[in-house]
């Protein structure tokens, strides 16, 4: 009876160290799997990053830097003058840089090589304000410096929405039945190259999402565009409700 | 069909012998895995990680000084420039400056306001989430065009003043605004009539549609009594988005 049980007995020891051999191994292996995972997406993820934030760090550095030696000089400038009783280089200065202001709000018009899109609805279609609203993200996006719709100059506070019948832009009512042209002053060296064909796909998909036979969309490049000035009885103008901070 | 109690209690040993020993793996295996991250902290990547933050707080701080000196050669600018405009030649002239600075986004400028925030459902998931859940370009382009329509007069997004250019655009998880990456939440300030604004964010049908429970995006509305915007000229060099811009003649 006790050869019996001796006899059991290692195969009984045997059985149980591979058990709790099994067990270290898988709960071994699971660890090393997981933990192996996430170190290494969490690692690559902070390196990238950490380069991205360096790269736009630099870029902004290099943009201050520029903008500071360009006030340094124009304040240089304003001293001297002062200093002196003239009005010489700091009044050439503000005129310029009054001309300069008047330019980036919209309110002169200017010309360069750039883009126009022209939506014509087919018969019966109404043009929706998301279409048109689309078109001026989108060459926002690709660089667009001057944008007009229906030569209604694009400034800060343009609206682009449908009233029934009508696409508001800039206060003023356009029919929806009617075609629609945007331009746009954007970088040169990509019109052809990128920018041309982009707003062909984005054309071409629109067309898929609001059908074929709605709408019609051309897409040019043009060698001189010119984007007029806002108009100043435009809602766009207003500023009443702002108060310079001095 | 019974069993002898002493064979349940060695079934029992048997189950908790196996959980003990996956149990007292995964430690084992977590040690281990601690030990080498340890160990590979003194390696190649963790330094080149190391050496990355140090650059980055060196880039951080030239930032830093480069805006405090510029903020102290602006105010130097506008107090010469006040001080000139006091010549009666040369009244009209700033009087003009003034405007054109102000419609162009080129003065800080103050008055009442709402404050929308749009931002991410929250615990996003890709699979289960529909795309709308996400904040894009489309949906800040579209806040903002619906806060023109409805009369405001100057905006930021996320710090930053809208100009006639107000360039956004989507880049991977994040929206790009004047070449900065922005991250949830978007934070719009904009100064106008407060009851139309607010008004036009509350009945809009989109807006109420991605407010639904399966798509989640949070919105937040407040007004504010006097909101201050910056100047666009604090963040960003305005020459730089109009250098391809040719004056026409006499307009």
């Amino acid at each position: 009876m006790n050869d019996k049980k001796d006899a059991r007995n290692p195969s009984k020891l045997s059985r149980y160290v591979t058990v709790v051999a099994v067990g270290l191994i898988v709960g071994l292996v699971a660890a090393l799997l997981m933990k192996t995972l996430n170190a290494s997406a969490v690692s690559d993820k902070s390196y990238q990053d950490l380069q991205n934030s360096i790269i736009e760090y630099q870029r902004k550095n290099e943009e201050l830097n520029n903008r500071n030696v360009h006030l340094y000089e124009y304040i240089r400038e304003l001293e001297e003058d002062l200093a002196s009783g003239k009005g010489g280089e700091s009044f050439l200065r503000i005129v310029e840089e009054k001309e300069q202001y008047a330019i980036f709000a919209g309110l002169r018009a200017v010309r360069n090589k750039g883009v126009t899109i022209t939506l014509t609805p087919m018969s019966g279609y109404k043009i929706q304000d998301i279409v048109i609203q689309q078109f001026v993200n989108e060459l926002s996006a690709l660089g667009a410096q001057a944008m007009s719709i229906n030569d209604e100059r694009k400034v800060a506070t343009t609206e682009i929405r449908a009233n029934q019948d009508s696409i508001i832009i800039n206060g003023v009512a356009y029919s929806r039945e009617s075609p629609f042209e945007i331009k746009a002053i954007v970088p040169p060296a990509k019109i052809d190259t990128y920018i041309v064909p982009y707003l062909e796909t984005v054309a071409g998909n629109l067309r898929a999402q609001i059908g074929d036979d709605a709408v019609a969309i051309t897409v040019r490049s043009e060698p001189s565009v010119t984007i007029p000035a806002l108009e100043e009885d435009r809602i766009a103008y207003q500023k009443d409700l702002l108060m310079p901070v001095e | 069909m019974r069993y002898p109690m002493n064979m349940v209690s060695k079934r029992w040993y048997s189950i908790i012998t196996v959980l003990l020993s996956v149990a007292f793996g995964l430690f084992l295996g977590y040690f281990l895995v601690q030990g080498r991250v340890l160990f590979r902290a003194k390696g190649s990547d963790a330094v080149a990680i190391s050496d990355l933050r140090a650059e980055l707080a060196v880039e951080k701080s030239k930032f830093e000084q480069l805006a405090t000196r510029q903020q102290e050669l602006e105010t130097r600018k506008r107090t010469l420039l006040q001080i000139d405009s006091d010549n009666p030649s040369k009244e009209a002239l700033y009087a003009t400056w003034r405007e054109y600075a102000l419609l162009s986004g080129m003065t800080d400028v103050t008055g009442s306001g709402i404050r929308l925030t749009l931002d991410d459902k929250l615990n996003y998931n890709p699979v289960t989430d529909p795309i709308e859940s996400l904040i894009h370009d489309s949906t800040v382009t579209y806040a903002m065009n619906l806060l023109w329509a409805a009369g405001a007069r100057a905006m930021t997004l996320n710090g930053t003043r809208m100009t006639a250019i107000s360039n956004i655009s989507c880049v991977g998880p994040t929206i790009l605004s004047y070449d900065v990456r922005l991250m949830p939440p978007y934070e719009i300030e904009a100064i106008g009539p407060v009851d139309s604004m607010r008004q036009a964010v509350e009945s809009d049908s989109w807006f109420a549609r991605l407010r639904q429970k399966e798509i989640g995006v949070r919105i937040a509305l407040c007004e504010e009594a006097s909101l201050t915007l910056p100047s666009f000229s604090k963040t960003h060099d305005f020459r730089a988005y109009m250098d391809l811009l040719i004056p026409v003649e006499g307009s």
